[in-house]
């Protein structure tokens, strides 16, 4: 029954570099099951969102392969090395070619992906050309998450209109980002399932995270 | 030669303008037959100057990037005639799009030769001139092309045997040196505030878990990484100029995939120096270490997707990797073969077995390329699945990555 409803694709793309070492990845982690441990008590969500992550460092590769909730199984989230953000997106360009379901003549596809892009630092690969791929063709709703006070929200603003940033680092503002995340996946499994691809519901940001006009 | 220069000492000066590469100047001293007199009579970048003096490759001077220094007084009795060729390393001459020659007596330029590359379309090779004797010195210029396979091609022709050593070309230590200087950031400046013979620590809290390089470390310092990466798009990353250096617990990594010798290079000691690497993990090449230098090919990760627990797979991939290397593996369940890779292309065999994993088990880790000196690592992920309660599983169980 279930392979046959239109999915709302959601890919968490997070930064694994050596600069997330210590307690921002545990944050992450704990953010990751307590974003599952939330979506799996919202039965429109459980019927609607499918999840998968991909981590980023010296490589970038798909920890989670995109699947159902229930199905879905944390990444081992290890920090080192450095920040590849153009292979992050190169990879999530891929990703999505291959795993989300195009419209056809006999078939809808899937809802439009939603991706949370989470990053601390500077890239050290050449990013733009995926960033301006991603950009002009807005293949899904991107929202991109500059967290702590290295993060370039300007370089950031290349890649989707949509950027937040989160000044604070306590293990709290990243709980209440991936409530906000949260949120923002339950709201959007309801509202595409009564409005269709256009309504994108996320509800206004936490006090700890910031929208970069 | 007597109405150019008036003297027996003077310098040629080579530059070109290439798109992409390094131009190379090498230099055949013939004798009667038309032949070299020797292979050591071939000047070139892996043997700077002739036996008898009269020929020396001397590098960038005055504006130009290569200069040959000619003595024809202290040349080989036997010699007859100098050729001067152009080769650009792995591409055609016609990639040139313009350059010079010219002739130097004490400081002052005597006579210049202009020659430009869309003169010769698919030829790999140029002599440029001639300097031959007939009573005198006389010059000549040729400008000749060849279609071939440049410099190897030249030795052929003139006699030799083609056996160009696999010494690393591109700048000299030196040379590095002082581009590195040019680049360095934050961290070089904590160097420099460092006195010699004390302990630095990198990572939280004195820099990022991520630090730019490049670092040159000119006095005797030990470097305490605790785990971070220093790096750079472009290499050299990491410059070792003295003795005694000590690097500890680093991961040194170029991060864009560099194909010019220079650009791919981590670490660069100067060679001589006497260094100690602990638990350095390096991603790039290395060089001036003695066994460790050459070009590695291999992933950075391998995925290997969703796996069905009551499956046995194969995985296989190809890698060159220029030393000999243990190799193992942190992934459980996960079997790598070979135990030990010698230098050259390889297979590497990954195996996953069946009934090692339960359902939705996470296979993370590494696959570990270990020389004397340092670690490399290749990332492994993937998922393994009961394949009756998982409708995805599908790929072949043996693949090539």
């Amino acid at each position: 029954m279930k392979e046959l409803g239109r999915r709302l694709p959601v890919y968490l793309v997070v930064d694994t570099s050596g600069s997330m070492a210590g307690e921002k990845i545990e944050s992450v982690r704990q953010g990751i099951r307590a974003l599952l441990m939330d979506l799996r008590g919202d039965p429109t969500a459980i019927e609607t969102a499918y999840m998968s992550v991909i981590t980023f460092d010296s490589d970038a590769r798909q920890s989670s392969l995109l699947t159902d909730l229930m199905l879905f199984k944390e990444p081992v989230l290890d920090a080192n090395g450095t920040t590849a953000l153009g292979s992050a997106l190169k990879l999530l360009i891929e990703c999505m070619d291959r795993e989300v379901v195009k419209s056809s003549s006999s078939r809808k596809g899937d809802w439009k992906p939603l991706i949370f892009l989470m990053t601390d630092g500077q890239p050290t690969d050449s990013w733009e050309r995926a960033a301006e791929d991603l950009k002009k063709s807005r293949p899904a709703n991107l929202i991109a998450c500059g967290i702590g006070s290295d993060a370039d929200v300007n370089l950031l603003k290349k890649i989707t209109e949509t950027v937040v940033k989160m000044e604070n680092i306590q293990p709290d503002a990243f709980k209440a980002f991936f409530k906000w995340v949260s949120s923002s996946i339950k709201a959007t499994s309801q509202s595409v399932n009564t409005q269709g691809n256009a309504a994108v519901n996320i509800p206004p940001p936490p006090p700890v995270i910031q929208i970069v006009p | 030669m007597s109405d150019i220069v008036s003297g027996a000492k003077f310098k040629v000066g080579f530059k070109a303008m290439s798109g992409q590469g390094n131009f190379d100047i090498s230099c055949f001293v013939l004798g009667t037959n038309e032949k070299i007199l020797s292979e050591s009579y071939i000047i070139f970048y892996n043997q700077k100057q002739s036996p008898c003096g009269g020929v020396i490759l001397q590098g960038p001077e005055g504006g130009d990037s290569e200069t040959v220094s000619i003595d024809v007084g202290a040349l080989s009795p036997e010699a007859r005639k100098i050729l001067f060729a152009v080769t650009l390393e792995g591409q055609g001459i016609s990639t040139i799009s313009k350059g010079h020659m010219r002739f130097i007596e004490d400081g002052q330029e005597k006579a210049r030769y202009e020659f430009i590359g869309s003169d010769f379309i698919g030829e790999t090779a140029l002599i440029v001139c001639e300097l031959y004797l007939k009573d005198v010195w006389r010059l000549n210029v040729v400008g000749q092309g060849f279609v071939g396979k440049g410099l190897e091609y030249l030795i052929t022709m003139y006699g030799g045997e083609v056996e160009l050593p696999p010494v690393p070309k591109g700048l000299s230590p030196t040379q590095l040196i002082t581009q590195a200087l040019r680049k360095t950031g934050l961290v070089q400046t904590i160097i420099d505030g460092t006195p010699a013979g004390s302990h630095l620590v990198l990572g939280p809290p004195v820099t990022s878990g991520e630090v730019k390089g490049p670092v040159v470390l000119q006095k005797q310092l030990i470097i305490e990484g605790r785990g971070a990466t220093l790096w750079a798009a472009k290499g050299p990353v990491l410059l070792l100029a003295e003795d005694n250096l000590v690097v500890k617990n680093l991961l040194v990594e170029v991060t864009e995939d560099n194909s010019e010798i220079d650009e791919a290079c981590a670490i660069l000691v100067v060679p001589g120096k006497k260094v100690s690497f602990e638990n350095v993990e390096v991603r790039g090449t290395v060089r001036g270490l003695p066994g460790e230098e050459g070009t590695w090919n291999y992933p950075k990760s391998f995925q290997l997707g969703l796996l069905g627990c009551q499956y046995d797979y194969s995985f296989t991939a190809d890698i060159v990797v220029p030393v000999s290397c243990m190799v193992s593996t942190n992934v459980s369940g996960l079997s790598v073969e070979p135990l030990q890779l010698t230098a050259g292309q390889s297979q590497l065999l990954l195996h996953v077995k069946s009934g090692f994993f339960f359902n939705d088990t996470v296979l993370y880790g590494r696959i570990i390329l270990e020389t004397p000196y340092f670690r490399r690592s290749i990332i492994v992920c993937g998922h393994a699945v009961d394949a009756g309660l998982h409708r995805l599983v599908a790929q072949k169980k043996a693949k090539q990555l």
